[in-house]
């Protein structure tokens, strides 16, 4: 099923009607997005998407990196001691080293963040801070329309698990978030949930955003409990990207659940999931455990 | 007096060829000559070095240049290489096990070009197998599973630990080298005092429980490299199972067709093996798979462009691909090379190098074939003194030969020049039947202070200069002069220009009887007269033409002679042509400049006083005279003291000169002219000015043969016909030497007429009569010479001269010293 389009036209035209076409409500409405930064590979691959995001969406961009609070106690601790890495031996971890390593990490990072971001148009800030890091993030976040993270970030260990900083994030944001493992990128296809709701347009139109970018494929999975409300959630797609010059798919998740979804996603190698984050099957716990199993990109919109 | 020698008849100057004798009317008429004349010696070497194929045989043709070694040695070469099938292609490969030690491999002709054909083929399919076989389902899930099994190692090994802690209210902390494990109370770190308020043994119950996570942690690292390593090798090996499916079909047929050539088969195996070894190298790394790293490299790069993936993959197949280096597709039969520039490089190959990325770079595919390489199974012809003044090349030359085989070294890298890593290919056999060709000079020096010479080149092709000048030659130099015009593309020559170039062929040998054996000259000598011909506008070329072109060459040349002849004329160089003086003569030297020689007449004047018998020669003590001037003066202390003092003490004193003479003056030439001069003085008796003498002398007396007679004669004889011919001049020459005559026209004419004269004279005794017009007189019954002859008068004089050193009291140890 594809949506037709004309051809030949400028591409900021047919976004533009992306964004503001059909009888839908606005469109993606982001306009600044945190990322927060660590020296992980996780979040090597939050830095390429935000870079990517921001610059697709228009939106200004925010790198956050958090010094760890509880890393720098661990220096004050009477038996405060590390394992290395490679290493596995174990040694004191002293104030001043520790001091000058977390300074190092955080060069590090900028460094990054501003080759990530030199050819970027929208603005783009950096900012350290230090304190625990979930409450920092969701500080951030309060004032973004979109955090990105990278899975593993603050974990101990990069086991492609949503780490414990993350999870605790995840589960108190206000705003859309992206997560993303390492190596993995913001690419086609896009694969969009659409449940009827504000917030599944919001990511229908986020996805098509994405995927008008380059002329790509949408694909709309459509939560409907009988084929009748299906044809409606899918007549709906399709009056609102009949502009858009883009492939669209449709499959419906009659018994929609997290498992499902997962195998669905799983099946395919590459591409990325927008998940309107109040989907009622899709809520709560279930998402995090989702987002836990999967390696695909998940953009959960709120 | 006795008789005397008489002078020549003009048949006796000039040995003319009569046109008339020659069978036909121009050249065209005449049949190629296709076998090669005057040069019988060389051509049986030149045989026989060509049918001995043992280690050694190679050939040095040696003589002048121009003389033809060259021409008859690549006709040589190119006549027993038709018969001999095309030698080997020859190609270099990578070595896989060390790259710097690229493989040589040998392949019939033809097959090396169409090995490296199917190589550059098969490394265009290796891209497509593989990426078919690595994108393939089967292996992206095997490839998933071998992953996720080192993963579920890793997570489950670590989410154990975590769990623990989490019931034991610690927490693995990462910190920015490696990971801590702390207490926590509601997620944060517990803080020094909060620690403090912890009574002592919760304290240690605390610290305790950290040290036991810690070590359970350090258990764990210490495990990772492990899984890590064997995740690699079952990549590794799965990696291996795929590129070998992948592959192995394409490579089998190659291994099938190249079945008989087991090097080219060891090699696909080595080839199968790299990329086996290298196959995950050559996927193309797109989206998904590309590292965010690279990602960020490619940023920093600039984004677009070659990236290293592309860079890798090219260099990648690079090794897998083939250089030939020789390609004998093309040769129907051996080859015959001649290497005009014999370089170190040119003759062993070289190893160019390419700047990348500010460094010189090498690989096997920059291995280039020098002349041996293309000369291998042929023949290689060079020019010796090429060879010699080149650096390095004669002893690299050696080395191939000697060892069989061509080891190409970078000769930058042999002398420490430059320290780039560079290659040793692997040497290629050498068979090749090396022609030097060059002067005798060299080839006896060579012979004579290089060992290894003798055992390279054992046969020597000794090319001589002339040839005889008899009926049968002369028929054979026309035909020769007959196809060097057809040859050169020139007009066709009559016979009287043909006769002129035969006459002329004698006179550039100096010889009546011989011919020159120089073909460059003479083809030289063929082309200018074309030139004037067509000049001329004429469609055949005349002995006018011949005769044109050599008076030509002669006046392009002789610009220092003329200097000479008006400086005698201006008498500003003092050369008497009439009147009679003692103890002074005319001698005649020879001044060669290049390709051109003359003649012109020296005064040389003597004086003789009492001394103690010795002839001293003024260019000898001031350094200008060469020895053999010094060993012909010498002579003549020999002969005064056997002829007239042989019982008594030669108590003279002479000196001989070459006046107004101020360079170099070698030869014995002058040396009758010198004893002359001196019996003049000694006997008191003036020497006609107006005879020119040349030939050496020896103790008895005899006059002997010398080079340049023509010149000599016609050197005096442009001055006499400057000042205006008498009748009475003329010029001695050796009795020997007439046989060399080969005078110019004027001359002939002139002695034809009777105004000029040559005496051929035999004994000192019969020039001295000519110049004195006194007879020498000979010895009689009673052991003297009879009264008033030259003889008689040197004898007195030399009696006189040891009785009044008798009187002045002479020892007899100074006698002894004579």
């Amino acid at each position: 099923m594809t949506a037709s389009a004309t051809r030949d036209e400028d591409p900021a035209d047919r976004r533009n009607r992306v964004s503001n076409g059909g009888d839908w409500e606005g469109g993606h409405g982001i306009e600044r997005i945190v990322v927060a930064l660590d020296p992980s590979a996780h979040s090597l691959a939050a830095l390429e998407a935000a870079a990517r995001m921001a610059s697709r969406l228009g939106a200004e961009l925010v790198g956050l990196f958090v010094e760890d609070i509880n890393v720098r106690r661990l220096a004050d601790l009477p038996f405060g001691r590390e394992v290395g890495f490679f290493s596995a031996s174990c040694r004191r971890v002293e104030t001043q080293q520790l001091s000058r390593q977390l300074r190092v990490q955080a060069g590090t990072v900028r460094r990054r963040f501003r080759i990530a971001t030199r050819s970027i148009a929208t603005r783009c800030t950096f900012r350290e801070v230090r304190g625990p890091v979930p409450r920092e993030v969701l500080k951030a976040a309060a004032e973004a329309d979109m955090v990105i993270l990278g899975k593993g970030a603050w974990s101990p260990f990069e086991t492609g698990r949503l780490g414990a900083a993350v999870r605790d994030v995840l589960s108190h944001v206000a705003a859309s978030t992206l997560v993303l493992i390492a190596e993995t990128h913001v690419e086609l296809p896009m694969r969009v949930v659409y449940d009827g709701t504000r917030l599944g347009e919001k990511a229908v139109a986020t996805a098509a955003e994405l995927a008008a970018d380059v002329d790509g494929h949408l694909m709309v999975f459509l939560l409907a409990d009988d084929p009748e409300e299906a044809s409606r959630l899918e007549e709906a797609v399709r009056r609102r990207l009949a502009d858009a010059e883009l492939e669209v798919s449709f499959q419906t998740l009659t018994e929609a659940s997290v498992s499902r979804l997962a195998y669905l996603v799983a099946h395919e190698e590459r591409g990325m999931l927008i998940l309107p984050a109040g989907a009622e099957a899709l809520g709560g716990k279930a998402v995090l455990d989702f987002l836990d199993e999967t390696r695909a990109p998940v953009l959960l919109i709120r | 007096m006795r008789d005397g020698p008489t002078p020549l008849d003009s048949s006796k100057l000039y040995q003319h060829v009569d046109p008339e004798e020659l069978p036909f009317e121009t050249t065209e008429e005449v049949e190629d000559l296709t076998d090669v004349i005057g040069q019988p010696r060389a051509v049986e070497a030149m045989r026989f070095g060509m049918g001995i194929e043992e280690k050694g045989f190679n050939i040095y043709a040696m003589g002048p240049p121009g003389i033809g070694k060259q021409s008859l040695m690549r006709r040589f070469f190119e006549e027993r290489a038709r018969d001999e099938p095309a030698p080997s292609d020859w190609c270099y490969v990578n070595n896989f096990e060390d790259d710097h030690r690229p493989h040589a491999i040998g392949l019939p002709a033809g097959t090396g070009v169409a090995f490296r054909d199917d190589m550059d083929e098969l490394v265009e399919q290796f891209d497509t197998a593989l990426s078919a076989a690595f994108e393939s389902e089967e292996y992206q899930s095997r490839r998933q599973s071998v992953m996720e099994g080192f993963r579920d190692n890793q997570q489950q090994a670590f989410e154990e630990l975590q769990q623990r802690a989490r019931e034991e209210n610690v927490r693995l902390i990462r910190t920015p080298a490696g990971l801590a494990v702390a207490p926590v109370r509601e997620g944060e770190v517990l803080s020094p005092e909060e620690i403090q308020e912890l009574s002592e043994t919760e304290q240690e119950q605390l610290q305790a429980k950290v040290e036991e996570m810690q070590e359970e942690l350090q258990e764990i690292l210490r495990q990772v490299p492990g899984w890590q390593r064997e995740m690699r090798e079952r990549l590794n090996e799965l990696n291996r199972e795929m590129a070998n499916l992948a592959i192995g079909g394409l490579i089998d047929e190659l291994r099938e067709k190249y079945s008989d050539y087991p090097e080219v088969v060891e090699h696909l195996d080595a080839v199968q093996d790299d990329v086996v070894e290298n196959a995950e190298s050559f996927l193309p790394q797109q989206g998904g798979q590309q590292g965010t790293q690279q990602q960020l490299q490619q940023m920093l790069q600039g984004g677009g462009g070659e990236g290293p993936q592309a860079m890798v993959q090219e260099a990648l197949m690079r090794r897998y691909k083939v250089n030939v280096i020789v390609d004998n597709s093309e040769s129907e039969h051996a080859s015959v090379i001649y290497e005009d520039n014999p370089t170190y490089q040119n003759l062993i190959g070289r190893i160019e190098h390419m700047a990348r990325m500010g460094a010189l770079t090498t690989d096997f595919h920059l291995i280039k074939a020098g002349a041996l390489h293309r000369a291998n199974g042929g023949y290689l012809l060079l020019d010796a003194r090429k060879v010699l003044t080149e650096a390095y090349a004669y002893e690299a030359l050696k080395r191939a030969m000697d060892a069989g085989q061509i080891r190409i070294e970078s000769l930058g890298r042999q002398l420490s020049l430059i320290s780039t890593v560079s290659l040793e290919p692997e040497p290629v056999p050498l068979d090749v039947k090396v022609g030097l060709y060059g002067n005798r000079l060299i080839y006896y020096l060579l012979t004579q202070f290089d060992p290894d010479f003798a055992d390279l080149f054992k046969v020597q092709a000794d090319f001589h200069e002339e040839m005889d000048r008899d009926e049968e030659n002369q028929q054979l130099y026309a035909r020769l002069i007959g196809t060097m015009v057809r040859e050169a593309g020139l007009q066709p020559f009559d016979r009287g220009a043909v006769a002129r170039l035969i006459e002329h062929s004698a006179r550039m040998v100096g010889d009546s009887e011989k011919l020159t054996t120089k073909g460059e000259k003479l083809g030289d000598l063929l082309r200018e007269a074309n030139h004037w011909a067509k000049e001329n506008g004429d469609s055949v070329v005349t002995a006018d033409d011949v005769q044109r072109a050599i008076d030509a060459q002669i006046y392009r040349s002789d610009r220092l002679r003329e200097r000479m002849e008006e400086a005698i004329l201006r008498d500003t160089v003092l050369i008497d042509s009439e009147g009679g003086e003692i103890g002074q003569i005319n001698g005649l030297s020879i001044i060669p400049l290049g390709d051109f020689m003359f003649g012109r007449p020296t005064r040389i004047t003597a004086r003789t006083r009492m001394g103690k018998g010795e002839v001293v020669d003024i260019e000898r003590e001031v350094e200008l005279g060469g020895p053999i001037h010094s060993k012909g003066v010498l002579i003549l202390a020999g002969f005064l003291g056997a002829r007239y003092a042989e019982d008594k003490p030669l108590s003279l004193s002479a000196s001989l000169v070459f006046e107004q003479s101020y360079s170099q003056i070698e030869g014995d030439s002058a040396s009758s002219a010198e004893l002359y001069a001196l019996l003049s003085s000694l006997a008191g008796m003036p020497i006609r000015q107006s005879i020119a003498v040349t030939g050496s002398v020896n103790q008895r007396g005899q006059v002997q043969a010398i080079g340049g007679v023509n010149q000599k004669i016609e050197g005096f004889f442009d001055i006499c016909r400057a000042r205006g011919l008498t009748g009475d001049q003329g010029v001695i020459i050796p009795a020997s030497n007439v046989k060399n005559l080969m005078l110019r026209r004027d001359v002939v004419k002139a002695v034809a007429e009777g105004s000029f004269h040559i005496y051929p004279a035999q004994t000192v005794d019969e020039g001295i009569e000519i110049l004195t017009g006194v007879p020498a007189g000979e010895r009689g019954p009673d052991g003297r010479y009879p009264e008033g002859t030259i003889n008689a008068k040197v004898e007195r004089r030399l009696a006189e001269l040891a009785e009044k050193r008798s009187e002045f009291g002479g020892g007899a140890e100074e006698e002894d010293a004579l």
